[in-house]
């Protein structure tokens, strides 16, 4: 299938550094593409360049094979945007607000009214349509800010970071809504810290790091990448006496943390080794309280990949 | 304390234009108060029209231009000329002029007898007072700009942060009164003292009253700026009330210019103005008068400097502490 | 169009329910025009009164202050987020800040034309009978190239705590140059000479020649130069105004 979305050989520079190196991706129709990254990944930019909010230097971006940016008006129509920041007109009610930049797509009269019911009763603000937004609480706020992007129904909404700051339950409320959006055919483009929110919602991660694109795929693809290990958890007193060297002359031994209170240690899945592994405990006469151990998580591999934690 | 008067200090220095502003508008009423302090009083513009050269009057007080037609309403109105003496055939003048007829009967004394009625004399003030009234405005203004420190806390809500830290209220707007305080005045001081040394003309007090004087306007403005702050969390609605009142006061109080002779009821209004308070202050420091004939001024200005900073303090604890 | 005119009716909201700046637009000017011509009020006669001249200077002042205005309605921290939204929207990016220009001058042409109504019918202010009309369209050319330009030295400054304390500041000198507070011309050559620096002096000159000695002589020069100068503003504003640096 075609993709609704295709970017190639994408380059941004700003004030002569390089931000944004030759990246190249789809998005398909239908799909929620999540760009996981830590700051300063080049998320936002690369965003706000297929918005045509930013200008680029090098690269092609098409949609049904056309050069987005020779016909950006044409394409802005077929986009929603939800910004990092809560923008929304505080003084004015919820429904004045959906209604405003509901307009400026094109809707007007009944259809325009239509479009903001639904908005509303999507976001859950139905009840509070009159009220202004400065009384809102967080939450309701960027859940407006999400029903202002989807009012004229885009085909693409772009989603940056849209549940920052908010408490869990509008948290779920969002992100059982975006899954409604897929649902109805819509394609999205979400970008994240939050490992939790990708492994909930998610069809296709790309993970990015200083600019580039540096593994992408669905969840398990990427898991693949790491799948032939596993992670030991274990709950001890004290490490005092434990020393690295011995668990990594065990075999199968990857990759050993020692903490105050914990020991995690990476090992391949094929090789079967737990009770050299406790018999180096029971050797240093270190007390094991719990053993555990755990699949892969997405948070192991996008630690392995770009050596940082996704809030660095 | 200290560390929250270096972080202002910091913030302040990441504002350029609020510097620039600042030293502009200081150094520009300073020197436009010296100019107009050297000018000799003129009583009036007047317009002779006469076909025939007229004699030479030479009344100082006067600033008279020969025509020989009659200049527009317009350039009376916009005060180019007070009165227009039009000769007549037996060779008298008659006078025509938008002025009240204490001015024309003033016009006509002078131009017959080369003196005015006492009545008619403005003000005549000495440099210090020019300079003072000049600056008055400014300071007031300058003083609210610069409070910006405690209008940004109100608004991005890092005095949220402040008051949960052991630092009390007091310490707090202590902190941002000092830096208001000490910023503007060791800037006005510093450019007189500057003025001074490069022109050498006589800026009417002495350095010492220059230094009292001006800490007690900066201290005014500074609890007037503190008050006008607290009374609303957005640093422009404040700076625009601010203006407002400012503006509208200041010219009242005659920081530029004396208004309204024996106006009764309006004396009334504008002795109730601190300016008014401060400028007699001044006035009487010109005059070498002795400390207790100003002391009255100095206590109604004492008071409302703590009435405003007392209001600010209890206003801003109302507003943060028992709501967190 | 039916965008621009949405962003216009969302610009004009945003004006008219702040109270502060109806203030600002209302009870201010009209205050000022009374204070000052009760002040000067004896030193007029009943021909030409004192609120006739403080009427006019003090309406030109506030004219000059809708670039305070524009500055705000455009980038006031409060609505600069959503109207940046706006850059993601599919509108031509020149409309997002020429709307603050328009939306600017409707907003203070409504509220001065009711100040100079109240002025007028309260303290008799004298605005040319029927050559009125001409003096409110100076009136309409000054807020427009007053809202112009802020708007413009936003798009440079792209802060309006920075474009709004430049413009105090230098509103204040034109106005006190101009004559606003109290006549310059009277007070000698070189006085009158600097204060014709300041565009308040050419417009109350403007003025004064309409009213008084219905001469539109310097009419046409004056507003043929605000169309030009706001214009060029806009123009700069179009060249200046880059989304990447508000997003």
């Amino acid at each position: 299938m075609e993709p609704i979305l295709s970017i190639q050989n994408l380059e941004k520079s700003y004030k002569n550094k390089k931000v944004i190196k030759d990246i190249s991706f789809d998005v398909k129709k239908g799909e929620i593409l999540c760009i996981l990254g830590p700051n300063g990944a080049g998320k936002s930019t690369t965003i706000n360049i297929l918005t045509g909010a930013l200008d680029y230097e090098h690269g092609l971006i098409q949609s049904e094979k056309e050069n987005v940016h020779d016909h950006i008006r044409t394409f802005k129509n077929r986009l929603g945007i939800v910004p990092q920041d809560i923008a929304l007109y505080e003084e004015l009610s919820a429904e004045q607000n959906i209604n405003f930049f509901a307009s400026l797509y094109g809707l007007k009269g009944r259809n325009l009214k239509k479009q903001c019911d639904a908005a509303l009763a999507f976001a859950g603000l139905s009840d509070r349509r009159k009220d202004k937004v400065k009384t809102y609480s967080g939450g309701m706020k960027r859940r407006l800010n999400i029903a202002c992007a989807i009012a004229h129904q885009p085909e693409i909404l772009i989603m940056d970071e849209p549940t920052v700051g908010i408490d869990p339950q509008s948290r779920n409320h969002i992100l059982d809504s975006i899954k409604k959006l897929r649902s109805q055919g819509m394609t999205i483009i979400y970008t994240t810290h939050y490992m939790e929110e990708v492994e909930e919602i998610s069809t296709r991660i790309m993970i990015m790091d200083d600019g580039r694109i540096i593994a992408g795929g669905t969840k398990e693809e990427l898991k693949e990448h790491v799948n032939e290990e596993k992670l030991y958890h274990i709950d001890v007193d004290q490490t005092e006496r434990l020393n690295e060297q011995e668990f990594y002359h065990i075999e199968g031994i990857k990759h050993v943390n020692i903490s105050k209170s914990y020991v995690e240690l990476s090992a391949l899945k094929s090789v079967e080794n737990l009770d050299r592994i406790i018999a180096v405990f029971i050797q240093n006469q270190t007390k094991i309280n719990s053993i555990s151990c755990e699949a892969t998580s997405l948070e192991t591999v996008f630690l392995r990949l770009t050596g940082k934690s996704l809030r660095d | 304390m200290i560390a929250i008067l270096k972080n202002n200090f910091s913030r302040m220095l990441t504002k350029k234009s609020l510097i620039i502003s600042m030293l502009i508008m200081t150094v520009g009423a300073i020197a436009a108060a010296i100019f107009f302090s050297t000018k000799t009083e003129t009583v009036a513009n007047i317009a002779i029209i006469s076909s025939t050269p007229a004699e030479a009057l030479d009344i100082p007080a006067l600033k008279i231009t020969t025509l020989k037609e009659a200049p527009p309403a317009s350039q009376m109105v916009s005060g180019s000329y007070d009165a227009i003496l039009i000769e007549q055939p037996d060779g008298s003048f008659k006078v025509e002029t938008i002025k009240s007829e204490e001015t024309k009967n003033a016009i006509m004394q002078l131009l017959d007898t080369g003196t005015v009625p006492e009545s008619y004399h403005a003000e005549k003030r000495g440099a210090g007072m020019m300079i003072i009234g000049y600056l008055l405005m400014f300071l007031l203004m300058e003083s609210v700009t610069l409070m910006f420190v405690y209008a940004e806390d109100k608004e991005h809500k890092q005095i949220c942060r402040v008051i949960s830290s052991p630092i009390s209220l007091g310490r707090y707007l202590t902190a941002h009164y000092i830096f208001s305080f000490t910023t503007l005045y060791l800037t006005t001081m510093i450019i007189l003292s500057m003025i001074k040394l490069v022109t050498r003309l006589d800026l009417g007090f002495t350095f010492l009253q220059y230094a009292a004087l001006i800490a007690l306007i900066c201290a005014i403005a500074t609890a007037f700026s503190v008050f006008i702050n607290s009374l609303t969390n957005k640093s422009d609605n404040a700076n625009m009330a601010a203006s407002a009142i400012i503006v509208m006061t200041s010219v009242l109080a005659g920081s530029f210019f004396s208004f309204g002779k024996g106006n009764v009821i309006l004396k009334k209004i504008i002795n109730i103005l601190p300016q008014k308070a401060y400028l007699n202050i001044v006035e009487q420091v010109e005059k070498g008068a002795d400390l207790s004939s100003y002391t009255i001024y100095l206590l109604y200005l004492g008071i409302l400097m703590v009435f405003f900073i007392i209001f600010a303090a209890i206003k801003t604890k109302r507003d943060y502490i028992q709501s967190h | 169009m039916n965008q621009f005119k949405n962003i216009l009716k969302m610009d004009l909201v945003n004006l008219f329910t702040n109270p502060m700046w109806i203030f600002y637009t209302t009870a201010f000017p009209y205050i000022l025009a009374l204070i000052f011509g009760f002040l000067a009020k004896d030193s007029y006669s009943s021909t030409v009164t004192s609120y006739d001249f403080y009427g006019i200077t003090t309406m030109i002042y506030s004219a000059l202050n809708a670039a305070t205005l524009a500055a705000n309605s455009f980038m006031e921290k409060d609505i600069k987020g959503p109207n940046m939204r706006l850059i993601y929207a599919p509108v031509p990016s020149f409309i997002i800040h020429f709307s603050k220009v328009i939306a600017t001058v409707i907003f203070t042409t409504v509220c001065y034309t009711a100040v100079m109504l109240l002025l007028h019918l309260t303290v008799n202010v004298n605005y040319g009978g029927s050559n009125a009309i001409y003096l409110w369209l100076l009136m309409v050319l000054v807020e427009l190239f007053s809202a112009a330009f802020s708007v413009m030295l936003c798009c440079v400054l792209k802060t309006e705590e920075a474009v709004n304390q430049i413009i105090s500041f230098f509103i204040t000198i034109m106005a006190l140059l101009g004559g606003v507070f109290f006549p310059m011309d009277g007070l000698g050559k070189t006085v009158a000479a600097v204060s014709n620096l300041s565009p308040l002096q050419w417009i109350a000159t403007t003025a004064f020649q309409i009213i008084y000695d219905r001469n539109f002589n310097l009419l046409l020069p004056s507003c043929f130069i605000l169309i030009v100068l706001s214009i060029i503003c806009i123009l700069l504003s179009k060249k200046l105004f880059r989304t990447e640096d508000f997003i």
